[in-house]
């Protein structure tokens, strides 16, 4: 069934011949492209040498299916990036890139897609959400109404044949999901809503197995016929894929060592004095050449790039690319104006908040765990202090022990919180990389969906548990400044870990980086040592510890009015607390819960800084 | 009507290119003196396999609580003949693993397996699987470290017993040589930190190691994973190779090349758990072209075949034409001659009278000593080549020392200036930090160890938990050199009680709960696979450890009587009770009133403190000391039982 269905293809086509369409699509060109890294050398400030990526390579991209192959490392991904735009522009060297005429512009997204090699989906989502959060993000609501977008969204499951998937989620590790090919035709749809001419991707067949790497590949080559120009790289196709390309770009060490219609290739080679076993596939041959492992019946000194330099391929394509460069003199005006997007902030906001709360909602085991976690931890502390007595010394030793222990596992209990940023990451680089919402969105959907109801409903839970078992101050403003404290300490405790999520890409940096702090404010707290044997120039730490600003507020929460007998003389818990230095006046009280807040709004502005200087370029 | 033409039409076909070949076979045996029956063969008659699995997450309960039943191989048969590799070809879930696992006998006990396994048409029965096959897993499990001649060895050394030093260097030496790695023989494996042999070496060494023991037949689980096509290409043809010499290999594989085409003696396709086709590779090619399938020019067989009996899920209608399509061909190929052939050899093979003896790997194993000095030898030669996690793990403890020592700087004796406060502080870090380390250091290097003890257990090499007991006896020393550098370091430093004995007590108090931590973690290694999980239940444990059994932060009086119980299961509550009588007894203290506080000024020597919160523990001095010190032969004890059950986990 599927060979007829190769066979049945129109000879004419994989000829290489023009690709005969009702609409062309765009012509990608790009001239002398010369791309280099500077290799990182460890601490030394001394400049390490630069590596050459692409050396001076050239071409035309059409109308049609382009494959760009070539083995590891020969440079087609770096050819492919910078053709979208999506390398660091500092290591381009010389060339530039040109679509119908027009220097490439920040705007290129606007009528380009990008699929990237690793599909990045919210896997909590099912296709027609994801797709639907694609359509509400990068289609103007003034050209399009919430039911033409569900009709774009419609007929783009239709023509993925995503119709038996649509409703299924795509999957986490706890959810079983759609199958690899499935999601990826998910992520090619997520890029087709805006209705691109230009579509790029990356290996779209990597990790598929070869029936469905198949079908990808019949997808983009039914999508090229619609009027699109595809460009993707992919590294060793069967032959009822390579049969589907229209034109092939070959790569080596930087080079291109052929350029030309798909199905010429193989003749070019044997032009050249290689020879092709009996079913051998025509990219095993391309690689076998490439890689020295194919001896030519024409030995040259010459290279293969050389040899393609030479060849009527090369010139045929020069020939054009004069022809193009011509009338861009004219237009070289670079507009560099700021990327616009197509929706408005409060807009976005309004759908990312809808996605990360429906994320949310289905993970139940995140919010199940965190709760039976609290409940557990405040039974078991609720029951080792269950009902302090008032009786000196036991009374100040276990409630300031309590206190010590309640406060530092509110902080060490959202260590967890570094992993908030770390999974998602590369969702965000590459929605925001890819103009679907602004980075501001995200953070503040990200604080006030996810953050804040998975941190503060827990707390309560255990608050209400803890605190009348262990017999503290009976009062409800009492309980209530408790919970407040409690709150804010956790906040704190989150937004420090935040702000290390955004900073690092590891979980295991991000853990050690987000326990020294605590760690620190720990000592600093002035429960393990008393902090009039600190050293002087060390004290300042102090006023940046959670801990010791959780610690004075429910210790003034507590104390204030308290009274604790030893035998019979009479102890105010005032007299505690000056002892101890802490200010119990009303201000006090509340000049801790601010300098929480204050901790809390600083981290969160830090994680935001750190969020929108993230290196988005690959 | 045309269906039945065209099945009439294809038993035709193949009955008279049976029956030529037949002549064909008779004529080359007839007119060669020379031909030679193989020394061994293997049949699988068929083998079925079916799981019940459940529907879906736990907090779904309604999808938790049901069940279905999935066939994942049905009725497979096929014959080997020694000399010959075969390869099994198939898309990702067509059964491939399972099949091998079946022929090896690793399927755990989960799942219900029919069918039988003959070698020389003898049955082999459970506990002969182990001992007849060898099996190379997808990904390489070796240590770092060593190099692949000293690899090689401790393997031999492990299997090996009644051979001589020499003996076993020949044979490594030999083996070597026939997986070409002798020029590498020198080299460490290497890792993702630092860079060794390639990967295609490192498959070879996997190979190498099963190749000690002599097998006549192996077994290979997608040999090519992860490796470049020159590279997959030079694995494929090594392992004819070893077949030509007397040996029958199996290989499951993805998507081999056109070039490995001609290399096996039979491809076996494998769809749905069924045995689509299995025979030789020309003969192939005629079967599909017989059920109507030609091989188009410039197509990689090994692709084409596959994608024909794939079945594809996108949509219902496809899923079943190309299901009706594979069924066709699977029905084609069970009333092919091929089929009828590969039958009448299986039968042949259980019915002839002179059945050679089931050709068993060599199979002396060294004692249960002897293994343990050899697992030792080997993980103390890998482990001292990594200089920097030696440094680390002997100067870790050190560290936290300066961080304690940085902010307590001398202790005093004055009672409102935190003297009190301070040494209790620093009792309680140091016996609720120290088993931290111990955790991290079993959680960053004892998984990697484990994997390779999971496999080299599967084989017979020795059992699990002595590898827990040489990874033990191991860490010991840098367990105690670690303690007592930090312990030198900070008592001295901040000024505890300056009595040298008092400091050895000290010393001897922190070690144990530093080693605890590692035990602990280790025993729940055992049963437990995630690394992360044991991570965070060694932490809970340590916790509530700390908190119920430290009387710091509440006094063992005030707690609910459960609770107090509870603290004598806790090795805190010794470990804190020691050190606050080494530190506080006989020491006295001064008092300068500040505020006028009442009672600021009740404690004015340190046996107040202990009898105050510890009562009776300097009488106890010596009954906590053992009661301490109890826990770690306890763990041990309890890590042995902890890998033994292991074993039973652990069926793949």
């Amino acid at each position: 069934m599927e060979v007829c269905e190769i066979k049945m293809l129109p000879a004419l086509e994989s000829d290489g011949a023009t690709v005969h369409v009702k609409v062309p699509g765009p012509i990608l060109t790009y001239q002398n492209i010369h791309y280099c890294i500077r290799e990182s050398r460890g601490l030394c400030c001394k400049k390490a040498p630069e590596r050459d990526i692409l050396k001076n390579v050239s071409g035309i991209m059409k109308t049609g299916l382009n494959a760009i192959m070539g083995a590891t490392g020969s440079g087609k991904t770096s050819l492919l990036d910078v053709m979208a735009g999506r390398k660091d522009p500092r290591g381009l060297r010389s060339g530039q890139v040109l679509v119908d005429n027009k220097l490439v512009t920040s705007d290129l997204r606007l009528m380009s897609a990008y699929v990237v090699q690793d599909d990045v989906l919210m896997g909590t989502l099912t296709v027609r959400e994801n797709l639907l959060f694609s359509g509400n993000l990068r289609l103007p609501r003034e050209q399009f109404s919430s039911a033409d977008k569900k009709k774009k969204v419609e007929s783009i499951i239709e023509e993925l044949g995503l119709e038996d998937c649509a409703d299924t989620k795509i999957g986490t590790e706890f959810i079983r999901g759609v199958s690899g090919g499935e999601r990826k035709r998910c992520s090619i749809g997520m890029e087709l809503i805006t209705s691109p001419t230009l579509l790029f991707l990356d290996e779209p067949t990597t990790g598929l197995d070869s029936n469905t790497a198949n079908s990808i590949i019949a997808l983009l080559h039914r999508l090229s016929r619609g009027g699109r120009t595809i460009i993707f790289s992919i590294h060793q196709p069967r032959y009822s894929i390579f049969r589907l390309f229209d034109y092939l770009t070959l790569m080596h060490k930087g080079e291109t060592v052929y350029a030309g219609p798909a199905g010429k290739a193989i003749d070019y080679f044997q032009s050249l004095g290689y020879e092709r076993d009996a079913f051998n596939n025509p990219a095993d041959f391309f690689l076998d050449i490439t890689n020295g492992e194919t001896a030519t019946s024409m030995p040259t000194e010459k290279s293969l790039a050389e040899l393609y330099r030479e060849s009527q391929f090369c010139t045929a394509v020069d020939e054009e690319l004069k022809c193009i460069t011509g009338p861009s003199d004219s237009l070289s005006e670079a507009k560099s104006k700021a990327p616009s997007y197509v929706t408005s902030f409060s807009y976005q906001l309004k759908v990312v908040c809808w996605r990360t709360g429906l994320n949310v909602v289905r993970n139940p085991q995140t919010s199940y765990a965190q709760i039976a976690m609290n409940i557990l931890f405040a039974l078991l502390i609720g029951l080792v202090y269950y009902q302090m007595p008032l009786t000196l010394p036991e009374a100040l030793q276990n409630r300031i022990g309590a206190f010590f222990f309640l406060i530092i596992n509110m902080v060490f209990g959202n260590l967890s919180a570094v992993e908030l940023f770390i999974n998602e990451r590369a969702i965000f680089v590459h929605e925001n990389s890819g103009g679907y919402y602004r980075t501001s969105v995200y953070f503040l959907s990200k604080v006030f969906v996810d953050l804040l109801p998975n941190r503060i409903v827990p707390i309560l839970i255990f608050s209400s548990i803890s605190y009348y078992m262990m017999g503290l101050n009976p009062a409800f403003t009492s309980f209530l400044c408790f919970a407040l404290t409690m709150s804010l300490v956790s906040l704190a405790g989150v937004s420090l870990a935040f702000l290390v999520s955004a900073s690092v890409s590891t979980f295991a940096m991000a853990n050690i980086l987000v326990v020294l702090p605590f760690v620190f404010m720990m000592v600093f707290g002035g429960f393990l040592v008393n902090l009039n044997s600190m050293l002087n120039w060390l004290s300042w730490l102090k006023w940046i510890s959670i801990f010791k600003y959780g610690l004075d507020a429910v210790t003034i929460n507590e104390m204030k009015g308290l009274v604790l007998y030893s035998g019979n003389a009479t102890l105010p818990g005032e007299l505690y607390l000056e002892s101890q230095g802490i200010d119990y006046s009303v201000w006090g009280f509340w000049q801790n819960e601010v300098a929480l807040l204050g901790i809390v709004l600083v981290c969160m502005t830090f994680a935001y800084i750190q969020l929108r200087r993230i290196n988005r370029w690959k | 009507m045309s269906h039945s033409y065209s099945m009439k039409d294809v038993v035709q076909k193949n009955g008279l290119n049976g029956s030529f070949k037949v002549v064909s076979e008779m004529e080359t045996a007839r007119s060669n003196p020379d031909y030679i029956e193989p020394s061994s063969c293997l049949s699988v008659k068929n083998v079925s396999y079916s799981v019940s699995e459940r529907v879906g997450p736990w907090w779904d309960l309604s999808s938790f609580r049901k069940k279905w039943t999935r066939q994942i191989l049905n009725e497979v048969s096929f014959h080997l003949d020694s000399g010959q590799i075969m390869g099994i070809l198939g898309n990702s879930g067509s059964g491939k693993t399972t099949l091998l696992d079946a022929i090896a006998g690793r399927i755990g006990n989960s799942g219900n397996l029919q069918g039988e396994v003959f070698v020389n048409g003898r049955k082999l029965k459970r506990e002969q699987f182990q001992d007849c096959f060898s099996y190379v897993l997808q990904s390489d499990n070796l240590l770092s470290y060593l190099t692949v001649e000293e690899t090689l060895t401790y393997t031999a050394q492990l299997a090996l017993r009644k051979h001589s030093a020499e003996a076993i260097r020949k044979k490594v030496t030999a083996v070597m040589a026939e997986l070409s790695l002798g020029h590498v023989a020198h080299s460490v494996i290497g890792g993702r930190v630092f860079p060794g042999i390639s990967g295609g070496e490192r498959r070879r060494v996997s190979i190498a190691s099963q190749l000690l023991q002599d097998p006549k037949v192996i077994l290979l689980d997608e040999p090519t994973t992860g490796l470049d096509s020159m590279t997959a290409n030079q694995i494929v043809m090594l392992l004819a190779e070893l077949a030509r010499r007397d040996r029958i290999v199996i290989v499951t594989i993805h998507q081999p090349r056109s070039e490995l085409f001609r290399i096996f003696n039979r491809i076996a396709i494998m769809s749905q758990g069924e045995l689509v086709f299995c025979g030789e590779p020309h003969k192939m090619v005629d079967f599909f072209s017989s059920c109507g399938y030609e091989c188009p020019e410039y197509c990689n067989p090994f692709d084409i075949y596959v994608d024909l009996t794939s079945v594809d899920t996108r949509c219902s209608e496809r899923e079943a034409a190309t299901y009706r399509r594979m069924h066709d061909i699977t029905s084609a190929y069970q009333n092919s001659e091929i089929y009828t052939n590969m039958q009448e050899k299986i039968e042949q093979s259980c019915q002839r009278p002179d059945k050679p003896m089931i050709p068993f790997k060599s199979k002396e194993s060294p004692n249960c000593i002897s293994k343990l000095g050899v697992l030792l030898r080997r993980t103390f030669r890998n482990v001292s080549r990594d200089r920097m996690g030696i440094l680390m793990r002997l100067s870790q403890n050190l560290i936290y020392g300066l961080f304690i020592a940085f902010f307590l700087m001398r202790l005093g004796k004055d009672v409102t200036k935190g003297a009190v406060q301070d040494r209790i502080g620093l009792i309680y870090q140091s016996m609720g930090a120290s088993p931290y380390t111990g955790m991290l250091n079993a959680v960053a290097l004892f998984p990697a160890l484990r994997a390779i003890s999971d496999q080299e257990s599967k084989d017979g090499l020795y059992q699990k938990w002595q590898m827990f007991l040489a990874y033990i006896i191991h860490i010991l020393p840098f367990s105690i050199i670690s303690v007592f550098i930090f312990a030198s370091f900070l008592y001295w430093t901040v000024g505890m009680n300056p009595d040298p004995v008092r400091f050895l007590c000290f010393s001897a108090v922190v070690m144990v709960p530093h080693i605890i931590g590692e035990l602990l973690t280790l025993v729940l290694l055992g049963v437990v696979q995630d690394p992360n999980m044991v991570n965070s239940g060694v932490a809970l444990l340590n916790i509530a450890g700390i908190m119920v059994g430290s009387g710091f932060l509440r006094g063992f009086k005030q707690m609910p009587v459960v609770f107090q119980w509870l603290s004598y299961l806790t090795f805190q509550k010794y470990g804190c009770e020691l050190l606050i009588v080494t530190e506080f007894y006989g020491l006295n203290f001064t008092c300068t009133p500040i505020a006028g506080l009442p009672g600021e000024c009740l404690v004015d020597s340190g046996n107040m403190i202990i009898d105050q919160g510890y009562p009776g523990a300097l009488s106890r001095y010596t009954q906590d000391f053992l009661l301490l010190y109890a826990f770690l032969p306890a763990l041990v004890i309890l890590g042995i039982i902890s890998f033994k059950i292991r074993d039973h986990l652990v069926r793949r």
